[in-house]
């Protein structure tokens, strides 16, 4: 069995049931079951595949022809994620926060429909020739939709929105078929996550007015994971806090779990986000729910 | 989960692979797999009984079930080529166009912290200048040929700690001073990868254009329908590298050069203009210039 592809594998099967004849061997069974179910049903029942009838069956073999289901990772020990599949994790694990809050290197696609209204609770804003996500409204299609605080549009309905200003991006949504809107997202380009760790007290250490991280505790969780000042907090554990009071937001730290993945942006570039944006809008409208991960 | 894309034009591609995958001619293991026993059957001759049964009649053999279909669920198309769309894994890349693209994983950012150890050279110099930005400490120099370029560090790259202490709230001068008075045989640095960038991948046009304008090594204008405007390059942002290669401190002629040399997939690593003016404060220009590492990094 030099080339071990679909075709010759099925002409073993079937020759071996023509020499076993009307004969019922072991060897047989063990063969068509050593294939379809999981490796190691039946550890010496029966003779070694590998010597049979000459032919190289040996597990590598055909372990490389037909891939098992991966076992699930142990919680906590090595545990490497999907897209970001060379992190080892033994303290933080396979965090949920984590999953939610990870900014996706890459690009997708976003199909949206208008509600009753015929809206779609989405706000956008033009910065440096891109259209990006100023608002998301809590209960909208846009919220079921995964969009974010920050997230780029690239595309609506097949065209390009490098340049537009943020009126022209709503003109186009508002005439824009109710049935199905196409949207073209790269995720958050301007944020970036930040995992730490509660000590003892509780604390991630790190002080923040008004959402914007204003200064470092020393020899913190945040100190050695290297947060920065002048950036604003967008996101806790993937949940967006912008636009909520600062109490609010400590509350939700301090119900975080030990394991908190923060999402910042640079002050200088959120404040030209959310520039024009009414706080009241912020506050009242914005989707602040917990994502799906 | 949505699938993920590194450029629009993979987008693209892979939804026209799919649409045809769809409409199209049925994969080859479906004709196979029923094919065999025909074939045997007809050069078996005169042999009864046949010598190679039919699978179909597999089917309830010593009770497993072996139909076609059983079949078919287990075994991969052994054919399939790097265009044909499978499902990927949630989160993971689809790249048909932009496919393995050595750029893009030179260039590519990886979320997370690492360790490094450095040495200096003979001169005790380790090639390294750093800059205090908002509390953290930054690489701001790498020379050319020096240990710094060795080790893997890039412009941007965040030193989190030195020898096992936090460079948090550091100024650019003690993190210099932290560096000369450390060990020349082993530096142990904690680095988080270039929290300030990000990469695009973009794809060039028939004429070989990407359709960005750049000056002193700032994207000022983007053209229209090109593959930066598909991929939302912005403007007021300076290009770091393109493909991994670090291009700070260019002249915009080299970096044309190094543009046009860079294949079809190109893959930059930007930077918002006003972050990057805050990194190469008080940064001379001669220095810039003259010493700054531009080698292509290894993979």
């Amino acid at each position: 069995l030099n080339n071990h592809n679909s075709t010759r594998f099925v002409e073993v099967i079937v020759h071996i049931k023509a020499i076993t004849a009307l004969s019922v061997k072991p060897t047989c069974i063990d063969l068509l079951l050593f294939c379809f179910s999981p490796i190691g049903l039946y550890p010496r029942l029966y003779p070694e595949l590998s010597q049979y009838m000459g032919l190289s069956l040996s597990e590598e073999e055909v372990q490389r022809n037909f891939p098992v289901a991966p076992a699930a990772q142990p919680q906590g020990q090595l545990v490497t994620r999907p897209s970001t599949n060379y992190m080892v994790a033994p303290v933080t694990g396979n965090d949920i926060g984590i999953r939610r809050a990870e900014i996706k290197q890459g690009i997708r696609e976003a199909i949206l429909c208008k509600d009753q209204d015929g809206k779609i609770g989405l706000r956008l804003k033009s910065v440096d020739n891109g259209i990006f996500v100023q608002l998301v409204q809590a209960n909208s299609p846009a919220s079921l939709a995964g969009l974010r605080f920050g997230d780029q549009v690239l595309q609506i309905n097949g065209e390009n929105c490098a340049g537009w200003s943020s009126d022209k991006a709503h003109k186009v949504l508002k005439q824009a078929s109710a049935e199905r809107i196409s949207m073209i997202i790269r995720d958050r380009p301007f944020e970036r996550i930040i995992t730490m760790h509660k000590d003892s007290t509780g604390h991630i250490g790190f002080i923040f007015k008004n959402g914007k991280i204003t200064s470092i505790v020393k020899d913190s969780s945040a100190a050695r994971n290297g947060l920065l000042t002048e950036h604003n907090i967008c996101e806790i554990n993937g949940q967006n806090v912008i636009g909520l009071k600062d109490p609010q937001v400590a509350d939700i730290l301090a119900t975080a779990g030990n394991v908190v993945t923060i999402t910042v942006m640079p002050s200088s570039i959120y404040e030209y986000i959310i520039k024009r944006m009414a706080t009241s809008i912020m506050k009242s409208l914005m989707d602040h729910s917990v994502p799906e991960v | 989960m949505a699938t993920l894309y590194p450029s629009l034009e993979d987008m693209k591609g892979h939804q026209v692979l799919q649409a045809q995958a769809a409409a199209g001619v049925r994969t080859p293991p479906t004709t196979v797999v029923t094919e065999k026993p025909k074939l045997t059957s007809g050069t078996g001759n005169m042999e009864p009984p046949v010598l190679y049964p039919n699978l179909a009649e597999l089917e309830n053999y010593m009770g497993l079930t072996l139909s076609s279909e059983e079949i078919q669920k287990n075994l991969h198309p052994e054919d399939s080529t790097a265009l044909t769309p499978v499902g990927p894994t949630p989160g993971q890349l689809v790249a048909p166009l932009s496919g393995n693209s050595a750029g893009l994983r030179r260039a590519e950012i990886k979320p997370g912290v690492r360790e490094i150890h450095l040495c200096k050279d003979e001169r005790g110099k380790t090639g390294l200048q750093l800059k205090n930005v908002d509390q953290g400490i930054f690489v701001q120099l790498v020379k050319a040929n020096s240990p710094a370029a060795l080790v893997g560090l890039r412009f941007g790259d965040q030193v989190l700690q030195i020898d096992g202490k936090n460079c948090a709230g550091w100024s650019s001068d003690k993190a210099q001073r932290a560096l000369k008075k450390a060990n020349p045989e082993k530096i142990v640095m904690v680095v988080r990868d270039r929290p300030f960038q990000r990469t695009v991948t973009v794809h060039k046009d028939s004429t070989g254009h990407i359709g960005i304008v750049v000056k002193k090594g700032k994207i000022v204008s983007l053209a229209k329908d090109s593959s930066a405007a598909r991929n939302g390059l912005l403007t007021h942002h300076c290009i770091c590298e393109v493909n991994g290669q670090n291009v700070i401190g260019m002249k915009d002629k080299q970096l044309t050069e190094v543009l046009a040399g860079a294949g079809n997939v190109v893959t930059l690593t930007i930077i918002p203009t006003v972050i990057y003016e805050h990194m190469v404060k008080r940064l001379s220009s001669g220095l810039v210039k003259s010493s700054m590492d531009h080698s292509i990094p290894d993979l």
